[in-house]
C-alpha cells in the first residue's frame, strides 16, 4: 500500500526526533537530528532552518535529503525521500513553525538556543515503510470526520450569533473533549481581537482584547494560519505578548486591559485557528489545555473545519439579520425605572463607560451603549435595529466587516456580568431592546478631560 | 601499550569510546553514486582496539545503505543520548561488512537494554520500545569502519565543531 504523508503525521510531532541525511558536493554524507518536521500537504514538508550548519551547506549544494521518522505509538519506521525547494523567512508557514519551535525549545530546555531563521520547504518524492515489527495503534478516542459532521449540522441549525458561539464551544467540550475554549472577533480598524465567548474559565473574559500579531491568537489572525504549540512556552504567553505590545507602541491605553484575558496561566498545549470568510479573517477560535501534546494534526483539521463553518455562519446570520426589517417587534412603552438614580459616566476620549464607580467597557462597544442610553434619556427610545446602528457614523464602525453583531453580543454579556439595572435583549433577527430598570443620569466627560482609563 | 612521544592522540578518547558504547540512539548514513543519501538506524556500537568502530544494524532495514557503502565507502554516524541531547557525529571509511557474531550478542543486548530503560524513564511506552528494539539475530550485520573525523553535535553554540584529538 502506498503510504501517504497524512497517514503518518503522528511521526512528525517531534516526540521522537527525526534523522536527516544529506550529502555535500564532494559526496561526503552527513546526519543531523531535527526536532520538528511540519506537514504542509501530502507532497510537502517544512523543516526548520536554525543555524548555518553542515546540513544547510549541503542542501544548498545538493537538494537530495533522506529522512527517517518513527511513529511514537506504533514504532513504525518510515524513510522519506525529500527534495529541498526553497526557504521562507516570513509568512504563514514560517510563523506556525516558529511558534511550534518555541514550544519545543522551552520543553527541551533549549530556549535561547533554538531560533527559527527560515522554514525550509521540501517536496516529498517517496515514502517507504522500513521493515520491522510494530505494535497496534491505540484506539482513537473518536471518529474525527463524524464529529465534524455533527458539529457542522448543529452550526447550520443555529439562528443567531450568540447561540452559535455558545453551542459550538459546548460541542467542543462534549464531542472533542476540549474543556478550555474561546472565540475572539477581529476589530479590523483597531487591529485587535476581542473575546466574545469563552468556556471553561472562572471568569468569562468577554471584552478582553489581544493586539493583532501578539501571542498565539494574534499571530494566527495576522497570518491567517493555524498556530499549534504542544508544550508550555512563555514566548507566546498572553502576559509577554501584552508587555511587548506596551513596549512597541504607546497606544496600549486604547487596548482593553481592565478586563483580564480568561486563558490558562500556563497552557501546555495551544491551538489557535483563524475564522475566515469571504477571503478575510473575522476572528479566531482558540483552544488550550494544561496537558502537553494535547492537540494533534487531526484536532487541527477538525478545528479548522469548524472555524470555516463558523465564518460562513457568522456571515450568513449577519445577512439574514439585515433582511428582517419588516419583522419588527412592536416598540415597548417605556416604563420609568424605579429605585435610586443610576449614574452612567462616559469618557469621550476612549468611550469608556462607568456604571456608578464600576468600569464596564470602552471602545466601539462603549460608544454603542452610550448612544443607546442617550436615545433612552433624550427620546425615550428602547428599540433598535442592527442596520440603524450600522449606518450611524458617530459610532465609528468600519464600512465593511464591522462585526457589529459580535460587538452587541459582547456588550450584552458584559452588561449581564456587571449590571443588574441595564441589559440588552434580542427582539428579533437584527433587532434588540435596551432595558433600563432604574432612573438614569448620564454624565459625559469630554475628550480633553477623559484620560481616565482603568 | 606505552605511547611514543610525538604520536598523535587517538581520534576517539576513552571518554568518547565509553559514551559511544553506553547504549544510544545511533543513525548511519551513506550515499549512492549520484550523491543521494541513504540512512538507517543502528542497534549498538563496539569500538575495537585497532581504533576501528563496529556498528550493528538490521540488514533488511538497510539494503540501500549497504549497497551504497560498498560503492562509495564513505559514511557518517551520529550517536545521541536522548535524555541529555549529548550528540556526536563521526565521519569515516568503510572497512568491511560482515554478519554479526554470536559472541557480540550480549554486547548488543546490553546496549539496547540501556537505551530502552532510559527511554522508559522519559515516558515512552515499554511495549513500543521492546517492539522497536526487537532483534532477529540472523538478520544483524556488522559494519566496521575507520573514523577520520569527530564532530560535536549537541544542540548549542558548539554544534558542528570538529572535536580535537584529546586523549
Amino acid at each position: 500500500m502506498t503510504v501517504r504523508l497524512d497517514m503518518i503525521r503522528g511521526c512528525l510531532e517531534g516526540v521522537i526526533p527525526c534523522a536527516l541525511a544529506t550529502c555535500d558536493a564532494t559526496g561526503e554524507p552527513n546526519i543531523t537530528y531535527v526536532s520538528q518536521m511540519t506537514y504542509i500537504d501530502n507532497e510537502h514538508v517544512g523543516l526548520s532552518f536554525q543555524f548555518f550548519n553542515k546540513t544547510r551547506e549541503n542542501i544548498l549544494a545538493n537538494p537530495h535529503v533522506t529522512a527517517y521518522v518513527i511513529h511514537p505509538d506504533t514504532a513504525a519506521r518510515y524513510r522519506l525521500a525529500l527534495l529541498y525547494l526553497r526557504t521562507e523567512a516570513e509568512g504563514a508557514l514560517f510563523q506556525s513553525m516558529k511558534a511550534k519551535l518555541a514550544g519545543i525549545a522551552s520543553h527541551t530546555g533549549m530556549s535561547g538556543v533554538f531560533r527559527l531563521q527560515g522554514a525550509d520547504v521540501y517536496r516529498v518524492l517517496d515514502i517507504e515503510q522500513v521493515p520491522g515489527a510494530t505494535v497496534a495503534a491505540p484506539a482513537r478516542p473518536r471518529n474525527g470526520l463524524s464529529t465534524v459532521r455533527r458539529l457542522s449540522l448543529r452550526i447550520a441549525n443555529c439562528t443567531d450569533l450568540s447561540s452559535l458561539l455558545d453551542q459550538t464551544l459546548a460541542d467542543l467540550e462534549d464531542d472533542l473533549d476540549i474543556h478550555y475554549s474561546m472565540v475572539l472577533m477581529l476589530d479590523q480598524q483597531a487591529q485587535k481581537l476581542f473575546t466574545v465567548a469563552s468556556r471553561g474559565y472562572q471568569a468569562s473574559g468577554v471584552g478582553s482584547e489581544i493586539p493583532l500579531g501578539c501571542g498565539v491568537i494574534g499571530v494566527a489572525a495576522e497570518h491567517q494560519t493555524p498556530i499549534r504549540i504542544n508544550h508550555m512556552t512563555s514566548e507566546y504567553s498572553y502576559s509577554l505578548a501584552m508587555r511587548n505590545q506596551a513596549m512597541a507602541d504607546g497606544d496600549l491605553k486604547l487596548l482593553e486591559t481592565a478586563i483580564p484575558f480568561p486563558g490558562l496561566t500556563e497552557p501546555h498545549s495551544q491551538l489557535a485557528v483563524p475564522i475566515l470568510s469571504a477571503g478575510s479573517v473575522r476572528g479566531v477560535l482558540y483552544v488550550e489545555s494544561p496537558e502537553d501534546l494535547r492537540f494533534t494534526y487531526d484536532d487541527e483539521d477538525a478545528l479548522v473545519s469548524i472555524a470555516v463553518q463558523l465564518g460562513l455562519a457568522t456571515l450568513g446570520l449577519q445577512q439574514t439579520g439585515e433582511c428582517q426589517d419588516e419583522d419588527e417587534a412592536p416598540p415597548q412603552a417605556i416604563m420609568p425605572g424605579a429605585g435610586p438614580l443610576l449614574v452612567v459616566r462616559h469618557y469621550a476620549g476612549d468611550h469608556s463607560l462607568f456604571i456608578e464607580e464600576d468600569y464596564l467597557i470602552k471602545g466601539v462597544a462603549g460608544a454603542i451603549l452610550w448612544r443607546l442610553l442617550q436615545g433612552y434619556v433624550n427620546e425615550q427610545r428602547t428599540d433598535y435595529s442592527n442596520r440603524e446602528l450600522r449606518l450611524d457614523r458617530s459610532l465609528g464602525l468600519p464600512d465593511i466587516d464591522d462585526n457589529l453583531e459580535a460587538r452587541l453580543i459582547l456588550l450584552q454579556r458584559r452588561l449581564a456580568e456587571r449590571s443588574h439595572c441595564l441589559r440588552i435583549e434580542k427582539t428579533g433577527r437584527g433587532r434588540f431592546r435596551l432595558v433600563v430598570l432604574r432612573p438614569v443620569r448620564l454624565v459625559d466627560v469630554p475628550r480633553d478631560d477623559s484620560t481616565v482609563t482603568p | 601499550m606505552s605511547k611514543m612521544q610525538g604520536e598523535p592522540a587517538p581520534l576517539l578518547s576513552p571518554a568518547l569510546t565509553a559514551f559511544m558504547q553506553q547504549g544510544l540512539s545511533i543513525s548511519l548514513a551513506s550515499r549512492d553514486i549520484r550523491h543521494v543519501p541513504s540512512l538507517t538506524r543502528c542497534l549498538a556500537c563496539r569500538v575495537l582496539d585497532d581504533a576501528t568502530v563496529v556498528l550493528f544494524l538490521l540488514r533488511e532495514q538497510a539494503l540501500d545503505l549497504l549497497r551504497d557503502l560498498q560503492k562509495c565507502r564513505r559514511l557518517a554516524v551520529v550517536f545521541s543520548r536522548p535524555l541529555t541531547h549529548q550528540t556526536i557525529q563521526i565521519k569515516g571509511e568503510l572497512v568491511e561488512v560482515r554478519p554479526c557474531e554470536a559472541e557480540e550478542h550480549p554486547l548488543i543486548e546490553r546496549q539496547l537494554t540501556r537505551i530502552r530503560e532510559e527511554l522508559v524513564g522519559m515516558g515512552f511506552p515499554d511495549t513500543m520500545l521492546r517492539t522497536f528494539f526487537q532483534v532477529v539475530w540472523e538478520n544483524v550485520d556488522a559494519v566496521r569502519f575507520l573514523p577520520d573525523a569527530v564532530f560535536e553535535q549537541t544542540p548549542g553554540p558548539r554544534a558542528g565543531h570538529r572535536m580535537e584529538n584529546v586523549p
